[in-house]
């Protein structure tokens, strides 16, 4: 997009067209896309900016979900190739959305398959799920204090918990 | 006590020592029932006498 943007400003760098797009912008009903622009602007310099500082984030979040907000600059970019009306730009502009959406399709083909070939096997329940499920099942359900339930209440039926922590008084249990 | 919440069993890692149990009420509120694997399960006097 950039080699565009500047073949675009090479072209339109007569007075002209400076005095319209200065025009343009002071126009009250411009507002909302000049925003979107500063934004989408903003977005992805913080990629570029705040976060290279290689001791914290040795790795560039290019690729990371961080990059998330670049994809506003994205949008425009192709908006921009999209609306040109020489021939190979907007031809360009559909490649890119067809190829990036099928290379992200494939990717994400190839991860869901290696994560599910990876799965580990379901794991034996815990003895002491199996006796909460148990006396729960005999009980008709029941009411349970136990350290961090999170790790298990999801196995167990019928079973409801009340949390206690490190500092809980005899009189909150 | 074990109104407040009704809970039917209390289960503690036996490794460790709640401040809770360090308590004098604790040994008449609650009574061993049952152990399991590295856990105490604890049952409210109250229950058991119902």
């Amino acid at each position: 997009m950039l080699p565009l943007l500047v073949i675009s400003a090479v072209r339109y760098r007569s007075r002209r067209h400076i005095r319209f797009a200065w025009k343009w912008l002071r126009r009250r009903q411009s507002v909302p896309l000049v925003y979107f622009i500063v934004f989408a602007l903003g977005g992805f310099l913080s990629i570029h900016l705040l976060h290279m500082d290689t001791k914290l984030y040795p790795e560039w979040y290019f690729g990371q979900r961080h990059s998330l907000v670049c994809m506003f600059l994205f949008f425009l970019a192709l908006v921009f190739l999209f609306r040109q009306r020489r021939f190979p730009w907007p031809l360009i502009a559909a490649a890119l959305v067809f190829t990036g959406s099928y290379r992200g399709w494939v990717q994400l083909d190839a991860r869901s398959t290696k994560a599910e070939k990876a799965r580990p096997p379901k794991p034996k329940p815990a003895p002491l799920v199996t006796w909460l499920n148990t006396e729960a099942a005999k009980h008709g359900g029941m009411v349970v204090a136990l350290r961090q339930p999170q790790l298990l209440a999801y196995q167990t039926r019928g079973v409801g918990y009340h949390w206690y922590y490190r500092r809980t008084k005899l009189h909150d249990i | 006590m074990v109104k407040r919440f009704n809970i039917s069993y209390l289960v503690v890692p036996a490794r460790s020592t709640f401040p809770f149990q360090r308590s004098k009420a604790f040994a008449s509120a609650f009574k061993l029932h049952h152990t399991l694997s590295r856990l105490r399960i604890y049952i409210p006097v109250k229950a058991t006498t119902q």
